[in-house]
């Protein structure tokens, strides 16, 4: 029953909505004039087919017009959804901004520390390396340490 | 008996509609994308001072820092879109 909907949707709303008025209401014309048709000469042997016409008009525009309506339904249910994603991805983008320059900015706080500290054993240099010499195993040992244990399991 | 079978099976597909929202996956911070870094190994090439390994110590601490924000960004960046994206239901 959905293709029907989906075919219809091509039409204009507005159209649509004037077409199943218009069958509600031709439908219960014919409907009632079935009744009222005994009383026009001539016209009685039309008493059956314009009942027939009638109620099936009308069943098809009360199932029209119930299907206009879930169709709204759901529309109503897209557009709103949709304006929820719009506001999401704006504070989504909104977030990504403020997280960004939180991390730059840090970054750059502890690169500025490193550079200081590099400057201060700069100078302090001498002082440091007067007293203490190191090992060449130190190194090996050190370099050990600094290595990448995934990458050496690769080898 | 073909044809009514063809025109059943079209008739079917023209209710295969989906419903037209589409959530964007969010796109992360450019400066969380970049790869981590290796730790710098000391310079054996040359002849090792105490202040070199201070100087290596102090560089790859650095680049700990570094990535610890990048890290704790990136559970910033999770909770933050994973709240905004349950908002939308």
């Amino acid at each position: 029953m959905g293709q029907i909907h989906w075919m219809l949707s091509f039409i204009p709303d507005g159209i649509l909505l004037w077409i199943y008025y218009i069958m509600l209401f031709g439908g219960l014309g014919l409907y009632i004039a079935s009744k009222l048709v005994n009383l026009i000469p001539l016209m009685g042997q039309y008493k059956l087919p314009a009942e027939l016409v009638g109620v099936g008009v009308l069943c098809c525009a009360c199932w029209f017009l119930g299907g206009n309506g879930v169709e709204m339904a759901w529309r109503e249910r897209v557009a709103e959804l949709e304006a929820k994603i719009k506001d999401a991805e704006e504070n989504s983008r909104k977030v990504n901004t403020v997280i960004e320059t939180k991390v730059v900015e840090r970054v750059r706080i502890v690169e500025k520390k490193v550079d200081v500290v590099r400057t201060v054993i700069q100078k302090d240099k001498e002082l440091i390396n007067a007293e203490c010499k190191v090992p060449e195993i130190a190194v090996i040992d050190y370099n050990k340490a600094v290595a990448d244990p995934l990458e050496e399991t690769k080898k | 008996m073909k044809k009514i079978a063809t025109i059943l099976v079209l008739a079917i597909l023209t209710g295969c509609t989906s419903v037209p929202v589409i959530t964007k996956f969010p796109d992360a911070p450019e400066s969380l994308m970049s790869p981590a870094g290796k730790l710098t190994p000391l310079d054996t090439t040359k002849k090792v001072e105490l202040s070199d390994i201070i100087e290596n110590a102090n560089e790859n601490a650095g680049k700990y820092y570094a990535l610890r924000e990048k890290y704790n960004a990136w559970i910033e960046w999770y909770t933050s879109q994973k709240k905004i994206f349950d908002t939308i239901k």
